[in-house]
């Protein structure tokens, strides 16, 4: 073998390489050929609109938007006989987050659910681009946590923080009360998917109709404490149970907190978490809503 | 006869003995053939050691195996010499830049993040677990549930009615999962039975299924 020989080979390797890193775009245009013409043929839309909304959703494709995901928005979309404007809303929207590195899956979730449960799509238009802002805010701050060292043994963590701190955001938990969770679960030296954890009770909380400085101080009370992820899920459940035998969110984390402060002179943690997951079973098990055979 | 070359040679190489130099000795004195030949070989040997060391070139082996005439081994003999033989590669920077490029490339591809529907991102690796849901509506003529399990979709997992009871066996990986029931394709019902539920971002609840094994 020559010299020349040997120095193309690498650099064949290279372009082949360099050709198949985007296989998910060649992979769409084997699937669509013709982009999504095939879909939008059903619609209401004139042409030109069906050959515009076309373009944005190759380009949604090539920007690394999964292609079944702009199959399923834009046909759901078609049957809702929504309007091009807002159709491409939805693919600007899902293209936007995507190129900006964001994590897609909420985004693309909330439209595809919102046209499946037939909201208006203005609403579902507007319900999106809020979740992608936010989550747009939430990345930041899920950064500077992980700079100050609360760093992630799995990528996936980070984007699952995210996630859930766009989530709080949105129940409007401001972001200072999200990063003073992250610095107790620092200070305790716990991992991200703690922090997830407790962004997500407090969000669950807030939804539950507590105000959300209610909400974040009584997590963050309970990540002082030393709470695991499987302390805060019971926390959860007791506060449920609460509402269930028709407590206000509020005054069942009121209750939780004169508990807690009762048992905490004395008692220890384990005992006192024991003592509230009576009622309710351990952690582990079928889960929420379901029983698992 | 071929024992004296024996010894000529012997002493040529400084291997021969003291008895062995005084037999040829004598046998030189006597015999002109054989001093003639011993004379020509100790100026041969001298003119090697004279002669100045040249080093072959690095590549001389590879040059000329390459020039000697090419036989067509099998195929199998070819691929056990090209997996078995040892070789020297010979590098220049272009082709170790590339490789290294290469590396790079592949340690990117794998390590980049999956994005797509939120059922990946919330199932973690595992096994799948079978979970039951169950939902009672006398009146309702269909039930499916519908979930970011399954993008939403109203009649992917329809559900079994008897006496006004649905209810249905998914298959899931450990993971939290949002869910709601849809009655008669259009009525969409979060799971009474649920231990909690979340706000769907559009004015609605959701169940939350929670999956641990």
């Amino acid at each position: 073998m020559t010299k020349t020989n040997i120095t193309l080979w690498p650099m064949t390797l290279v372009l082949l390489l360099l050709f198949a890193m985007p296989s998910w775009t060649i992979a769409a245009e084997k699937i669509y050929p013709d982009g999504f013409s095939k879909v939008l043929e059903t619609s209401t839309l004139s042409r030109t609109e069906q050959a515009e909304v076309n373009a944005k959703a190759v380009n949604a494709v090539s920007a690394g938007v999964p292609p079944e995901d702009v199959e399923v928005i834009l046909s759901r979309a078609i049957n809702r006989k929504t309007d091009a404007g807002t159709i491409n809303r939805f693919l600007d929207t899902s293209m936007s987050t995507k190129k900006e590195g964001l994590p897609l899956g909420p985004v693309v979730d909330r439209i595809e659910q919102g046209l499946s449960k037939g909201v208006p799509p203005e609403r579902i238009a507007a319900a999106s681009e809020r979740l992608a802002a936010k989550l747009a805010e939430a990345r930041p701050l899920v950064d500077s946590l992980i700079r100050d060292g609360m760093t992630p043994k799995r990528s996936a963590e980070r984007e699952e923080a995210i996630k859930s701190s766009a989530r709080a955001l949105e129940k409007s938990i401001p972001a200072e009360e999200l990063k003073g969770m992250g610095t107790a679960v620092r200070d305790k030296r716990g991992s991200l998917p703690l922090f997830t954890g407790a962004v997500d009770t407090a969000t669950y909380f807030a939804g539950s109709g507590m105000p959300a400085a209610t909400a974040s101080r009584l997590v963050r009370n309970a990540v002082d404490k030393g709470y695991s992820t499987r302390d805060l899920d019971s926390m959860v459940k007791h506060v449920d149970a609460e509402v269930k035998r028709g407590t206000r969110a509020e005054e069942a984390a009121a209750k939780m907190d004169r508990e807690n402060m009762q048992n905490e002179p004395g008692m220890d943690r384990r005992d006192m978490r024991s003592g509230m997951m009576n009622n309710r079973g351990a952690g582990t098990g079928p889960g929420m809503g379901g029983h698992m055979r | 006869m071929d024992n004296e070359r024996d010894i000529l040679h012997k002493i040529l190489d400084d291997d021969a003995g003291e008895d062995e130099k005084k037999i040829i000795t004598r046998r030189i004195e006597t015999d002109p053939g054989l001093r003639q030949e011993f004379t020509g070989l100790l100026h041969a040997v001298q003119m090697l050691e004279e002669s100045e060391q040249r080093e072959a070139p690095a590549f001389f082996t590879a040059e000329v195996m390459k020039k000697l005439p090419k036989r067509s081994p099998s195929v199998l003999a070819r691929l056990r010499e090209f997996l078995f033989n040892s070789r020297v590669l010979r590098w220049n920077m272009a082709s170790a830049m590339a490789t290294a490029v290469i590396l790079v490339a592949v340690i990117v591809s794998f390590s980049r993040p999956h994005d797509g529907p939120d059922l990946t991102t919330a199932a973690a690796t595992g096994e799948a677990a079978t979970v039951r849901l169950t939902f009672y509506s006398p009146q309702a003529q269909r039930v499916a549930v519908a979930g970011d399990f399954n993008k939403w979709k109203t009649d992917a997992h329809e559900m079994k009615g008897t006496d006004g009871m649905w209810s249905i066996d998914l298959k899931l990986k450990p993971g939290v999962y949002t869910y709601s029931f849809v009655v008669d394709g259009k009525t969409w019902v979060p799971d009474p039975g649920a231990e909690s539920y979340v706000d769907d971002g559009l004015g609605s609840r959701n169940a939350v299924l929670r999956v641990n094994i």
